[in-house]
């Protein structure tokens, strides 16, 4: 019964989360995500993955990251600032990245401000390079979600504690 | 007479380590839990003589997992062992009967000293 | 920067990472201010707090030290700095350093500060970056090894 109402709870969040990069990306970016079934959809194009991240404190802290290719960062962030793909140089993606994430978790908080799932933003951070493993220290359930941006995945993973 | 012990925390390198003091002093670690909720479970079904306790722990911190086991059996002895250790969090715990409040990081000798002195 | 801040933080990494691997570090004893990305040294690991004020602090290690502090706590050798027990050592070296830093805070100026918990990475060459937030880094060497302490605050006191 617990075990269920905890899936229950994880679904609950899920959903306000997806939404959220849905929102985020359509609203700000003009973008259509398309979110894609099943797991492991990460794309790998090659170059560098970044890796926005921000621990969500709350009841029960968690970990919201958004995680893609440089090339879908590159496209996200030009739709967002109006600044051209190929212009856009590390620091412009970084800092994109950065508030993409602020961006869906403020929206997910909104979504789940009268819940008992309501947590507080910190400071966002972003992880980048070639090949780094990230393990998150409690985590009892994965919830990944993958969407099709142009000829790239976005995966939003929260780490639920 | 304190022989079997639970450890409730979310580390494995706290298991780890805690095990090992403990088990090199004669003590037998009866449960591993890695959450509160856990803790309490395992709290009823193995009635240990002492449990060591986290307090940042997910699905049920270690404050609200020592209400639940001083409720079930009030005269429970716990240590907590946590990385916070501030006088709100202290207080807390003295609210709830903790007998002893340990900070991380920790050594055989606060650990056993700890335990001498529930006896 | 605020040196009460951030001071509780360079009292505690060295005398934690002492009790808990036996490993001596030497401190630089002034923060620096950080301005570019960190380029991580091998293994990282962030904590988020937040209370009254919010801020997060960062360990950045060398592959060799990580290695030989996961070793020391661990009891065993391990060959790569991505093994799960290296990954979960250093978090749980973060999570420590942090809650003996925070304590003091806490207790020094009512900030009611809860730690959230770590997060570790490893990988060469992986950077880290935090957009819009000063934050001021300790070097530190060892035998082993550097660390770099990296913490940052929102808002001062």
């Amino acid at each position: 019964m617990e075990e269920r109402a905890f899936l229950d709870r994880n679904e609950f969040i899920g959903r306000a989360f997806s939404t959220a990069v849905y929102d985020v990306l359509s609203t700000m970016a003009g973008l259509e995500p398309v979110e894609i079934q099943g797991e492991n959809n990460f794309s790998d194009r090659g170059g560098k993955y970044i890796t926005g991240a921000m621990t969500l404190a709350g009841k029960r802290s968690s970990m919201a990251s958004i995680r893609m290719d440089s090339d879908t960062a590159a496209l996200i962030v030009s739709y967002m600032t109006g600044i051209i793909v190929s212009e856009a140089n590390e620091e412009d993606l970084y800092d994109g990245t950065a508030e993409l994430v602020n961006m869906v978790c403020g929206r997910a908080k909104a979504a789940l401000a009268d819940s008992d799932e309501y947590f507080q933003l910190t400071s966002p951070f972003i992880v980048t390079g070639d090949n780094y493993v990230i393990l998150y220290k409690n985590r009892i359930q994965k919830l990944e979600k993958s969407f099709r941006i142009g000829e790239g995945i976005l995966t939003l993973e929260l780490a639920c504690m | 007479m304190i022989k079997r012990i639970l450890i409730v925390d979310d580390s494995p390198i706290i298991h780890n380590l805690l095990r090992k003091t403990l088990e090199n002093n004669g003590y037998e670690v009866c449960g591993d839990a890695k959450n509160g909720r856990e803790g309490v479970e395992l709290f009823g079904q193995l009635n240990p003589d002492l449990v060591f306790m986290d307090i940042t722990m997910p699905i049920m911190d270690g404050l609200e997992a020592a209400k639940s086991i001083k409720t079930l059996r009030p005269q429970a002895r716990i240590i907590m062992l946590s990385a916070m250790g501030d006088e709100e969090i202290m207080s807390q715990a003295k609210d709830l009967g903790i007998d002893i409040f340990l900070k991380k990081p920790f050594d055989d000798y606060k650990i056993i000293s700890a335990i001498a002195k529930l006896v | 920067m605020q040196a009460q801040l951030y001071d509780p933080f360079k009292k505690s990494i060295a005398g934690v990472l002492r009790q808990m691997s036996g490993i001596e570090l030497r401190t630089t004893e002034v923060f620096h201010p950080e301005t570019e990305d960190i380029e991580s040294y091998g293994v990282s690991s962030i904590i988020s707090f937040s209370g009254k004020i919010k801020g997060r602090l960062l360990l950045d290690i060398e592959q060799s030290l990580a290695l030989e502090i996961a070793k020391n706590i661990v009891g065993q050798e391990f060959s790569s700095e991505k093994e799960y027990m290296v990954l979960a050592a250093i978090s749980e070296l973060n999570n420590i350093v942090a809650g003996d830093a925070i304590t003091a805070l806490n207790n020094m100026h009512s900030l009611s500060l809860r730690l959230a918990p770590p997060v570790v990475f490893a990988g060469k060459g992986a950077a880290i970056c935090i957009p819009k937030l000063n934050s001021y880094s300790m070097y530190c060497t060892s035998e082993y090894g550097k660390l770099r302490l990296n913490a940052a605050f929102e808002r001062g006191l």
